[in-house]
């Protein structure tokens, strides 16, 4: 028995020493962790938030990525609830998924500093940071109206004029992404038909292979990938039947650099590594809520410059120009 | 385009979709019928796809990608085999670890060997033998949608008859349904019980691998977590929806499948996605419920929730 307590005591001695070494080191450098809602490897959204975390590691912050699997909702909150309750971290980034999450637990929390990206959360020690998704999803449209109604520069297209989405789900940020798809096909030619079809999750690729077939089938020109993970089965079903497809989050250009003609980037990245640093000189406007648009280059089109000549980029560009002054407003599925 | 191309189309996505559900279907029937109900397909699946994709890129060969699936498949059932009928676990507690087994034990390969927790992608992947194209275009609209299709998906209709044969006509199949309708009596014939279980376990393991290999070699070509989205447990359906037959477990797989192809065509015609995308489900819920109707119009032996009494 005795011997037993005295390893138990051993145990806890360490344990509390660790935590006290853990809290030290905390208060020289500054540090950043995220809780995630899915894994890295997407190729995509997590990704590029990656590259932002690993651009401020290499300016000495301490990072770190908790990935934790997209089934599994319960392991997501406990991560947020377990880097909360350290109180070893400078700033907490959370994303997408954890709205209700960080609704619970930010307010137990008050000295402690959160990022939540990709969505918007108002309480005092909350940074909430968007992205314009629909302005960009509008360069998109805008791209693919210049590909269904022009057969001479895009020679798989089929003059049909017609193009479509396949998205994950019917959420608001993806209705976001759609509007502004729509829009911008709108201001090339407002004759040409827009499918939509949702997955109905953002992990079965077959389905997303299968709906894209469906619609490529059915005379549609070009595919936006709006579906996450999934979305690799989109690009593949438009690269079999060799058709155009545009990616998104990353630049998925070379994945099929026959197909993808370009891709919609949020500069998720960047925005991590800024804010981290506003957080960092203590000058971030925590309470708020920032948005990354065209206007501060926080979502971009990265064309695939082989498919995509000089012609049809000016016409997007003209596009774009139109938001940039004012003329256009994005429509957004975030009335305010 | 023309009508007969539209229900050619129609068709082979019918027989793509309906290709996993349909092995699921027999992998959870054939431990049906032995009296274990198997949750486990979906794991063994998962495993299948990742295998199918790892030993591809690894090998370049197409065959052994489809063997080295169906093996590890295999390994998993045994694994499932050994926990539930040897060490006697609960078949629902064994199944569904072993599914959390499978996503964390691919997620941990895909984390550790490939650093890549989001998937495997390989640049190159070698190609399913597959119908060439025009070569069934003689018979109309049936022809040209078995075109392009995989050997899995030819593989998965001769599985049926071949479950049918095993089951009713040889005197192995008697022995398993002996098992799974009174377990004592069968014991007393002479027949190893346990054995038989064994058995049924492993062929589901077989079809299960067949299945995940489908989903990831067939079109794809790339492995994603979570890839299986519950494939496994609609098969699951489709055999209690069949009562156990493989005729009519086959049957309500494609009704599956085809329900499925059918909700990918309306979503273009602008119906709510939300509705579309219910069908596959409400298709299971309305074949549950009619199924117990039937059972309890004739009862049948090898329903699940235990031995007759």
């Amino acid at each position: 028995m005795s011997g037993s307590k005295i390893l138990i005591t051993a145990a806890l001695a360490a344990v509390i020493a660790g935590g006290v070494h853990a809290a030290a080191a905390a208060a020289e450098k500054f540090s950043a962790v995220y809780v995630m809602s899915d894994n890295l490897g997407d190729k995509g959204f997590n990704d590029s938030a990656a590259a932002g975390f690993h651009r401020a590691e290499k300016e000495g912050v301490r990072i770190k990525l908790l990935q934790a699997s997209p089934s599994d909702p319960q392991l997501w909150r406990q991560n947020l609830e377990a880097t909360s309750n350290s109180e070893t971290w400078s700033v907490i980034f959370t994303g997408p998924g954890m709205h209700d999450n960080l609704a619970a637990v930010a307010p137990k929390h008050p000295n402690q500093k959160y990022v939540y990206f990709d969505d918007e959360l108002l309480l005092p020690n909350v940074l909430s940071v968007k992205y314009a998704q629909n302005e960009g999803s509008y360069l998109v449209g805008a791209l693919a109206g210049v590909v269904a109604s022009d057969k001479t520069t895009f020679p798989l297209g089929t003059g049909a004029k017609k193009v479509g989405i396949v998205a994950g789900m019917d959420l608001p940020v993806i209705q976001d992404f759609i509007l502004g798809f729509k829009q911008g096909v709108a201001t090339i030619d407002p004759s040409i038909t827009v499918q939509v079809s949702f997955i109905g999750n953002f992990n079965d690729a077959q389905k997303a292979y299968e709906l894209t077939r469906n619609m490529l089938n059915g005379g549609v020109d070009v595919v936006y990938n709006v579906a996450g993970p999934a979305g690799l089965g989109i690009l593949k079903a438009a690269a079999d039947a060799n058709k155009y497809a545009i990616g998104v989050d990353s630049d998925q250009n070379g994945l099929y650099p026959k197909n993808v003609i370009a891709s919609m980037l949020k500069q998720i990245g960047n925005s991590i590594y800024d804010t981290s640093k506003q957080i960092e000189e203590g000058n971030a406007p925590m309470g708020t809520l920032e948005v990354y648009g065209l206007k501060n280059d926080g979502v971009a089109l990265v064309y695939n410059d082989a498919l995509v000549p000089a012609s049809a980029k000016a016409k997007v560009e003209a596009a774009k120009a139109k938001v940039l002054s004012g003329e256009i407003k994005v429509d957004t599925a975030f009335k305010k | 385009m023309s009508a007969s191309m539209q229900a050619s189309q129609f068709l082979a996505s019918v027989l793509e979709q309906t290709t996993p559900l349909l092995l699921a279907a027999l992998a959870a029937m054939i431990t049906t019928r032995a009296n274990i109900l198997n949750v486990a397909v979906e794991g063994m699946m998962l495993v299948a796809a990742f295998t199918a994709i790892a030993v591809g890129e690894a090998s370049g060969s197409a065959s052994l990608a489809l063997i080295s699936a169906i093996g590890a498949s295999a390994m998993m059932s045994l694994i499932f085999g050994f926990v539930s009928i040897v060490m006697k676990a609960d078949f629902i507690v064994a199944g569904l670890g072993l599914n959390i087994l499978a996503a964390g034990g691919t997620l941990f390969v895909l984390e550790q060997v490939y650093q890549d927790p989001g998937g495997l992608r390989p640049e190159v992947f070698p190609d399913l033998w597959r119908v060439p194209s025009g070569a069934l275009s003689w018979f109309p609209i049936v022809g040209p949608a078995f075109e392009r299709q995989s050997v899995i998906v030819f593989l998965a209709l001769i599985a049926v008859p071949v479950c049918s044969f095993v089951l009713y006509r040889m005197p192995i199949g008697y022995a398993l349904r002996a098992v799974g309708e009174d377990e004592p009596a069968a014991i007393a014939a002479g027949v190893h019980a346990a054995r038989m279980k064994l058995l049924a376990v492993l062929a589901s393991g077989l079809l299960a691998g067949l299945a995940g290999a489908q989903l990831s070699m067939d079109r794809l070509h790339f492995f994603l977590p979570d890839m299986t989205s519950g494939r496994g447990f609609i098969g699951l359906a489709a055999t209690l929806f069949g009562g156990g037959l493989p005729w009519a477990t086959a049957g309500a797989a494609f009704l599956f499948g085809a329900f499925g192809a059918l909700g990918d065509r309306l979503q273009t015609f602008q119906a709510p996605p939300q509705f579309v995308l219910m069908a596959p489900y409400i298709a299971a819920v309305l074949g549950l419920i009619l199924s117990r109707v039937r059972a309890a119009a004739r009862s049948r032996p090898a329903r699940i929730g235990g031995r007759a009494t």
